[in-house]
């Protein structure tokens, strides 16, 4: 925003916020079509609660750009910016083998998965960016996944359900969809009297603060932080683009870069996610 | 067919039939048919370290199952477990790392929390006669609500000393013990006091009690109260084991808590039931979710099989029962 505006172009930024309520969210919408915007970048709450007042936006011809979240209905926003979760499990998954290359531990390894919700984007999609790179290791005999449960995005059933998986035997690492199932994990695998990081290696997703303290203390071997920074970035610089070149995107989805955290970017892998990149 | 029952049941000796006379005696058969079934199937079952952790994830749902009979005693229904819970473990952990208070003062500002919650939802019983469902269900919103605004949806960190409930003492964790002594306390409370007497008979006739001058709304507040402490005991719980106050702590327990209700041998209706019976039936629903992932069971279909053995169990509890609303 600022950006733009030293470079002359006459923008300002109104900024709502929704509570994560749709209704808030609907009448906030409602709200700025009246004030006749030039665009609305939004971080839909709901895929499809949001939709009629979009409906309303779309009639009005104000383009609407959405990031993190998507709707359900691609025609109703110009285009929609957010994470790849595929990709970032993928990369997830690969750190994961690569700790365990570096482990030495003797083949085949014990890999357990912990998924998010059942039927969640997120939960999904990280799910299959997992299998993605695990499935061709597990057929080619390096590893065997002892169990794959579900833990609902939550740590106390993420500590819950691995002690259990753990009752059936020690196994050498574990993935999670999130990183509150992950550190749930690892207070499961301390409680068995194991050292997370050395015994069992955990990788997670997010970068929430408290796994980023968990990958410095050794305890969580990566995590992936996703680039909140460069959606909005990106999704404002979309919005210029549109006003002033009537810029009309090729794709649908511009998806934005994941980033690996590990002991060595633990302390400035935030300054690498908060770099301004062009848009693509 | 009472005939015919009894014919069978002495087939199977002596001391099985006197047990299934007692009030926990099917929840009782039922737990050794599980245990002796999952030790068969998972060689793994059996195992210290399993038992171990059974008895951990069993304490929290336990608490809640005993607060939660407190109220179905009564014929009531509280759903406000999951949310008293959170709140009481909130408010104890910012006690504790906010303001910088020892942890026996930030362990009873988490009890009076829950006690508290349990006195709203006991004087809009009461006073503002709401149904039990519906001023509970406001407390579980409402509870929730305050939790994820105190917490902005953020877990409160820095709570290894609360790992004192979590330690060792005599071969089991404390917390153990503790739900062993809260189980004895809910067994003479409700068996032993005249508090107890008029529970259940609150769950029998409740318009009896009254006319026979007993002061009714006495005894359901008083309830209502030891429950909420109930919950967040465990709430202080969960704390220990996650060693942060998790918002999200107890969402969707007191479903948990009244399956263990109603696995115990409590019936919905009110006035039936040990007051043993929760334990038990948090320890059986801890077991099935165990025993489960042990067997590597897929994990869709382990809600499918846990609802069979709900239906099961409370097919079983049912039998003689003339009709049921």
């Amino acid at each position: 925003m600022e950006e733009l505006k030293a470079k002359g172009v006459d923008v300002e930024l109104l900024v709502h916020d929704a509570k994560d309520d749709p209704a808030i969210q609907t009448s906030q919408i409602e709200t700025v079509i009246g004030l006749k915007v030039s665009a609305i970048l939004i971080n839909p709450v709901h895929a499809e609660a949001v939709q009629p007042a979009l409906e309303k936006a779309v009639k009005a011809g104000i383009p609407v750009i959405t990031t993190d979240r998507d709707v359900a209905n691609p025609a109703l926003r110009l285009v929609f910016i957010g994470t790849d979760n595929v990709k970032g499990a993928e990369q997830a998954a690969q750190k994961l083998i690569e700790a365990l290359q570096a482990s030495g531990k003797p083949k085949p390894w014990k890999v357990v998965i912990l998924n998010g919700i059942p039927g969640t984007t997120a939960a999904e999609d990280r799910k299959k960016g997992f299998h993605n790179v695990l499935d061709p290791l597990v057929r080619d005999g390096s590893i065997v996944i002892v169990a794959e449960e579900v833990a609902n995005f939550r740590r106390d059933q993420g500590l819950s359900v691995t002690e259990s998986i753990l009752a059936k035997g020690k196994f050498d690492a574990l993935i999670a969809a999130n990183d509150e199932m992950a550190l749930g994990a690892i207070q499961a695998i301390e409680g068995a009297g194991l050292k997370p990081g050395v015994d069992v290696i955990v990788v997670g997703y997010d970068a929430i603060s408290d796994a980023v303290e968990a990958v410095r203390a050794g305890k969580m071997y990566a995590t992936i932080a996703q680039s909140p920074f460069l959606q909005g970035y990106w999704a404002v610089y979309a919005g210029f683009y549109r006003c002033y070149f009537n810029w009309k995107p090729t794709v649908g989805w511009i998806p934005t870069p994941t980033v690996i955290v590990t002991k060595a970017n633990v302390d400035t892998f935030a300054v690498e996610v908060a770099t301004p990149k062009p848009l693509p | 067919m009472a005939r015919k029952l009894s014919l069978s049941l002495s087939k199977l000796g002596r001391p099985l039939r006197e047990l299934l006379r007692y009030e926990l005696g099917g929840p009782l058969v039922a737990l050794m048919a599980l245990i002796t079934a999952s030790s068969i199937l998972s060689p793994r079952f059996l195992e210290p370290y399993n038992q171990r952790i059974l008895l951990l994830q069993t304490a929290p749902l336990a608490l809640l199952g005993l607060g939660e009979s407190m109220v179905i005693l009564m014929g009531s229904i509280d759903l406000s477990p999951g949310s008293t819970m959170a709140l009481a473990g909130t408010i104890s952990a910012m006690t504790f790392t906010r303001f910088g208070h020892p942890l026996s003062v930030s362990i009873l500002v988490g009890v009076l929390v829950g006690l508290a919650i349990g006195l709203v939802n006991g004087l809009l019983v009461t006073k503002a006669k709401i149904p039990s469902f519906v001023a509970t269900l406001a407390s579980l919103v409402a509870g929730r609500g305050m939790v994820l605004v105190l917490t902005e949806g953020q877990p409160i960190v820095g709570l290894s000393q609360y790992r004192v409930i979590t330690e060792e003492v005599a071969g089991l964790p404390t917390m153990v013990w503790l739900f062993i002594a809260f189980g004895v306390l809910n067994y003479f409370l409700l068996k032993r006091t005249s508090v107890g007497l008029v529970t259940y008979a609150i769950g029998g006739n409740e318009e009896a009690v009254r006319y026979s001058g007993v002061r009714v709304d006495a005894v359901k507040l008083f309830n209502f109260i030891l429950a909420g402490g109930y919950y967040a005991v465990a709430g202080l719980m969960m704390n220990a084991r996650l060693e942060v106050a998790y918002p999200w702590t107890g969402w969707g327990y007191e479903l948990d808590a009244i399956a263990s209700c109603v696995l115990g041998g409590i019936t919905l209706s009110g006035g039936v039931g040990s007051p043993l019976g929760p334990v038990v039936g948090a320890y059986m629903l801890t077991l099935l979710t165990n025993i489960l992932i042990l067997l590597g069971v897929n994990p869709y279909f382990q809600w499918v099989v846990k609802g069979f053995i709900l239906v099961a169990a409370a097919a079983a509890l049912t039998r003689g029962v003339r009709y049921v609303k």
